[in-house]
């Protein structure tokens, strides 16, 4: 019944313990196999001594009966038939048995239990609160004046809240556990630690955090045991923000040698500062010396989530050739995808694309973020403005991932390495992806204008009547001289039609490479530059009524489902779907106002657009993400980026035209985009 | 709350960003530019939730929970073209996100894939016309152009994500696991402020509501937190901390009680120390606000007190209607008569009181509209979900 505390120094892993790692192997598992870092603690344990101690930091609360429970009701007794040398027996028994354990400072006052009370004792000693109660309540309507002596109140008080907070526990109940301790935090008996861990944690899950703290603490404050007082720290850590628990870190005492009697478990101490490092969560930055302490168990435990964390750690803090040799060491003891992600992004950082890449790759299929990542870098590569020449190999695995994620981002990259390649048919294919999957204004625009390379002047027109109203650079393209802007640097030699067999139509047979286009270096002069439509004075629409406006379906029908579904959806299934009702008036062929899309550029001739569906008359732009998203954090950094850069190690590997491909929306005016290219 | 997976916030990402911005496409590639450190051991383990506050961990699929399929298949012949276009019938015949994203969670339910995919294929071919993860809200036939605003709804993202994510866990899509992860990407980078001090919150739109745009702002609709979507979102976006929102939410349910009947409103200014109802809009407990207890019950988060307003509001003897209340005086102000409204109420009164279910539970009516035989059916899969047994009376 009691001692589990003090005595599980001494055991092997209990049940508890590995029912929390199963129960973490199943979060994993229902998660994403990938994401799961989270190691049971036991295993980070790095020596003997540690994995001994480790089942008193992770048992879970509850599991062990009254564990911390030291049995004072001989002791009490003794005290209070005032039996001294008995009682001092008692005392020197309990303190052999638990080294931690303080003598109680009532014992002077206690009173001996009157002989009347021995039946409602004897209720207690069976653990029958419930009966205990009702004879109490029952002896006071006969006597309404009788009361239970103090001794027996107050130990009923402990004995059932500590009953109802283990029920609680094991029922998880927090929000309960919490109400119950509020209701009176003197119930909780300061010699049952269990309680005050169990407490404390119910407290902190429900933002309690402070409260929490105060029961860690008074833990430390009164209990000598060592066991004891480095599980409160670990269990301290694992419930409260690293700030908090720094303030019990900070209450160790100094062992013989002046160091922290936490030196034990200085490594779990190092480890929580470095995640919540991680989570942007403040704490004490780990000293030099903790630090090589923790590398050292690092490189020696052989387990890849603790060389990954050092991995992570080290790439928060920029310093990614120290992040690559983590990752790889991870990688070489079974590190998962997570850490796969990691080397990729620490590679991207090192500029060695092409291994990123590669990584990216390779892990895509165990973890979404590779596939993404995979799909991101190289559309890097595909949207630069002079396409270089790209492996054959390389082209056909990103069309392949691009059609099997249905990746509209994907889609678009091929559709502009296409184009800017005078590959128009295999360009027009791509972007009639991009359009049905991802269909930004980028997007559209690109296929406009291989619409427009192609001379399907039909399609052309459809589609940027379709967006009228709502994209500016696509209607702007009717707007311009010459059928679509600037030469492209490849039709000196490609004109307007594709190199023969060399088409990356998504459909058929993936991409090949662009390659006599890419090849021919005398086209790779200039990058062009966008084309302004005049210099604000205002001149005649070059535009024929016939080509604008038009009535066209505003509906975008374009469709690519997955590979296992492409069949099936295009099946038609008649009564089984809602008849489009039919539009009640033609379309119109004046705009309207699209809150966010800003002007149109038949505008500055004078033309105005019909009020929004919320009466806006104006053109507006969107605002962007506000103060405290983490958007606003990123592009924070982004400008602060270039300084950082300067000195540092990734400077040679910095690509030279990496400044020229930001086609981002937010910032149209200044930023040359691919779309404007041609 | 504790730490267990505070957001990856500013160094992180930022640091990332900072380098990997340029060469990202369209501005809107994500895992380039964001780096996924992962939900890395801590000592000990994430602290313990309790029934109060359930985790990723203990939440069903949605997949197979619309039992019926004869319902399913009415809703599907009422409510979405076969272009896969989810009709709002009371509202113009438009479509929004919030819409698809009803439809899509319903697809996942009724195990429909081939419907799933064109509701899909619709949303994004006509909504995801911004230059970033995030669809356009509103759209509308017969308008030139369709999209009528660029700015997004959170919730219409979040129905969205949530859709996806079920869709690739039934039926390991890879296509749908990348598109929900950059849409909950999105959402929790532009839309959430992990660090307020009400705890996270989740503004309406990443446009128009902050405190730098609102006299009042920034403004909340408590209706947007979709509490069992919040439960589920870590399987894509596990660096995020869905479950500050979980708890900001509730928390935020908790102070957001005006007037007599102590009920929100549909928006609540948190410009002050306590919600208020915001400026310029009618202070009513309306058509938004009455899906808050349809989420609480289906997420089955929250304490009894959270319930009791909306309990005690639907307990009326009249459980034909729903009430819409002015919060300032307490009085309905109008009622929806629909029935399909009042298994919002059955849905509630049952899993709080054990209440039995109404006949019509499990029989929406054929010629309602498309808003409360929407909600008639999300509160079918929340009480398959939760395992609720109230039998008919």
């Amino acid at each position: 019944m009691s001692g589990t505390v003090i005595r599980v120094r001494e055991r092997p892993a209990t049940a508890s313990a590995t029912g929390r790692a199963r129960r973490l192997a199943l979060l994993c598992g229902a998660s994403l196999a990938g994401l799961c870092l989270v190691t049971p603690v036991a295993a980070q344990t790095e020596n003997p001594d540690e994995a001994a101690r480790a089942p008193a930091i992770i048992a879970a609360p509850g599991s062990s009966g009254a564990a911390g429970m030291v049995d004072e009701s001989a002791l009490r007794y003794y005290a209070s038939q005032k039996q001294t040398a008995r009682m001092k027996a008692e005392a020197a028994r309990l303190k052999q048995l638990y080294p931690g354990w303080v003598e109680p400072t009532d014992l002077d006052t206690l009173q001996p239990s009157p002989p009347e009370e021995a039946p409602l004792w004897d209720l207690f000693t069976a653990g029958r609160f419930d009966d205990l109660d009702a004879a109490i309540a029952a002896r006071r309507a006969a006597d309404p004046n009788w009361r239970p002596s103090d001794e027996l109140s107050r130990k009923l008080l402990r004995a059932s809240f500590r009953s109802r907070l283990k029920a609680l526990t094991s029922a998880r109940k927090t929000a309960d556990i919490v109400a119950l301790y509020r209701a009176d935090p003197s119930a909780l008996d300061p010699s049952d630690v269990e309680s005050y861990w169990t407490t404390a944690e119910a407290l902190a899950s429900e933002g309690g955090t402070a409260e929490a703290l105060a029961l860690y603490k008074s833990v430390l404050d009164t209990s000598n045991d060592t066991g004891v007082r480095l599980a409160t720290i670990q269990k301290a850590m694992s419930t409260l923000p690293m700030a908090m628990a720094e303030k019990l870190v900070a209450m160790g005492r100094s062992d013989a040698e002046g160091g922290s009697e936490f030196k034990a478990i200085a490594n779990d101490i190092t480890r929580a500062r470095i995640v919540a490092d991680l989570h942007g969560a403040p704490a004490q930055e780990p000293s030099p010396a903790d630090m090589a302490a923790f590398q050292t168990y690092a490189r020696a435990s052989g387990d890849s989530s603790q060389t990954g964390l050092l991995g992570w750690y080290t790439y928060n803090h920029r310093q990614f050739r120290a992040a690559l040799d983590w990752f790889k060491l991870a990688i070489s003891r079974g590190g998962d995808a997570m850490i796969a992600h990691g080397l990729a992004h620490t590679l991207r950082e090192l500029g060695m694309l092409r291994e990123a890449e590669e990584v990216a790759y390779a892990w895509r299929d165990k973890y979404v973020g590779n596939s993404i990542l995979f799909i991101d870098l190289m559309g890097r590569k595909l949207t630069q403005a002079n396409p270089s020449f790209i492996d054959l190999d390389r082209i056909n695995r990103y069309a392949k991932v691009t059609l099997a994620t249905a990746s509209g981002e994907g889609a678009e990259a091929l559709g502009w390495y296409a184009y800017n390649s005078c590959q128009f048919e295999a360009a027009l294919e791509w972007f009639q992806h991009a359009v049905a999957w991802l269909p930004s204004e980028s997007a559209v625009t690109g296929y406009a204008l291989s619409l427009q390379r192609l001379k399907r002047k039909p399609d052309y027109l459809t589609l940027v009547n379709r967006y009228d109203g709502l994209f500016p650079k696509v209607v702007d393209l009717l707007f311009r001289e010459g059928p679509a802007g600037p030469p492209l640097a490849c039709a000196a030699t490609a004109d307007a039609s594709p190199p023969q067999g060399a088409r990356p139509a998504p459909g058929a047979a993936p991409a090949s490479a662009p390659a006599p286009a890419a090849r021919n270096t005398a086209a790779y002069g200039r990058v062009p530059k966008p084309d302004s439509s005049g210099d604000g004075q205002a001149k005649p629409l070059p535009v024929q009524r016939s080509e604008f406006p038009l009535a066209v379906p505003a509906e975008n029908p374009l469709r690519y489902a997955p590979p296992s579904l492409a069949r099936v959806v295009a099946d038609r299934q008649d009564g089984a779907f809602l008849a489009e009702p039919p539009a009640s008036k033609t379309m119109p062929l004046v705009a309207r106002r699209v809150s966010g899309a800003g002007p149109m550029p038949y505008e500055s001739y004078g033309f105005n657009l019909m009020p929004g569906y919320d009466g806006s008359e104006r053109p507006s732009t969107l605002s962007e993400p506000g103060e405290g998203t983490l958007w606003r954090a990123q592009q924070a950094a982004r400008t602060r980026a270039p300084q950082e850069r300067a000195a540092s190690e990734t400077d040679r590997f910095t690509l030279p035209n990496s400044q020229a491909v930001n086609r981002g929306y937010d910032n149209p005016d200044t930023a040359p985009s691919s779309m404007q290219r041609p | 709350m504790t730490r267990t997976m505070l957001p990856i916030l500013g160094l992180v990402l930022g640091a990332a960003l900072a380098a990997a911005g340029p060469w990202i496409g369209p501005a809107r590639a994500q895992d380039g530019a964001s780096p996924v450190p992962p939900a890395t051991a801590i000592p000990g383990a994430p602290s313990a939730k309790g029934d109060a506050m359930p985790g990723a961990s203990r939440a069903t699929a949605l997949v197979d929970s619309l039992k019926n399929p004869d319902v399913w298949r009415s809703y599907r012949s009422r409510f979405i073209t076969e272009a896969g276009r989810v009709v709002d019938t009371a509202n113009g015949m438009i479509s929004h996100s919030e819409g698809q994203g009803y439809g899509m969670l319903l697809a996942v339910a009724a195990n429909d894939r081939v419907t799933f995919e064109r509701l899909w294929g619709w949303t994004r071919a006509n909504l995801m016309v911004r230059s970033d993860e995030l669809m356009a809200w509103r759209w509308e036939p017969g308008k030139r152009p369709a999209v009528a605003d660029l700015n997004n709804a959170s919730d219409g993202d979040v129905l969205v994500a949530w859709a996806l994510t079920e869709a690739a866990e039934a039926w390991d899509e890879p296509s749908y696991r990348v598109a929900a992860r950059r849409m909950a990407v999105e959402v929790a980078r532009k839309t959430i402020l992990f660090k307020d001090k009400n705890g996270a919150l989740l503004l309406p739109a990443v446009s128009g509501f902050s405190a730098a745009e609102r006299a009042d702002g920034p403004l909340i609709n408590l209706s947007y937190w979709v509490f069992p979507a919040f439960a589920r979102l870590p399987i894509v976006a596990p660096e995020f901390d869905w479950t500050a929102l979980t708890a900001s939410g509730l928390n935020l349910i908790r102070r957001s009680r005006f007037g007599t009947a102590k009920l929100p409103t549909e928006w609540i200014s948190l410009k002050g120390e306590e919600p208020r109802p915001a400026d310029g809009f009618p202070p009513l407990f309306s058509y938004n606000a009455i899906r808050i207890p349809l989420y609480m019950v289906w997420a089955g988060v929250g304490r009894p007190a959270d319930y009791e307003p909306f309990v005690a509001l639907w307990s009326g003897p009249d459980r034909e209607r729903l009430p819409i209340v002015d919060t300032a005086d307490g009085r309905t102000v109008e009622s929806l008569s629909e029935s399909g409204y009042t298994a919002l109420s059955a849905l509630l009164l049952c899993d709080r009181k054990g209440t039995p279910l109404p006949d019509g539970f499990g029989r929406p009516q054929a010629g309602e509209n498309y808003y409360p035989t929407t909600l008639h059916l999300l509160s079918m899969v929340a009480l398959q979900m939760r395992n609720l047994s109230c039998p008919a009376r």
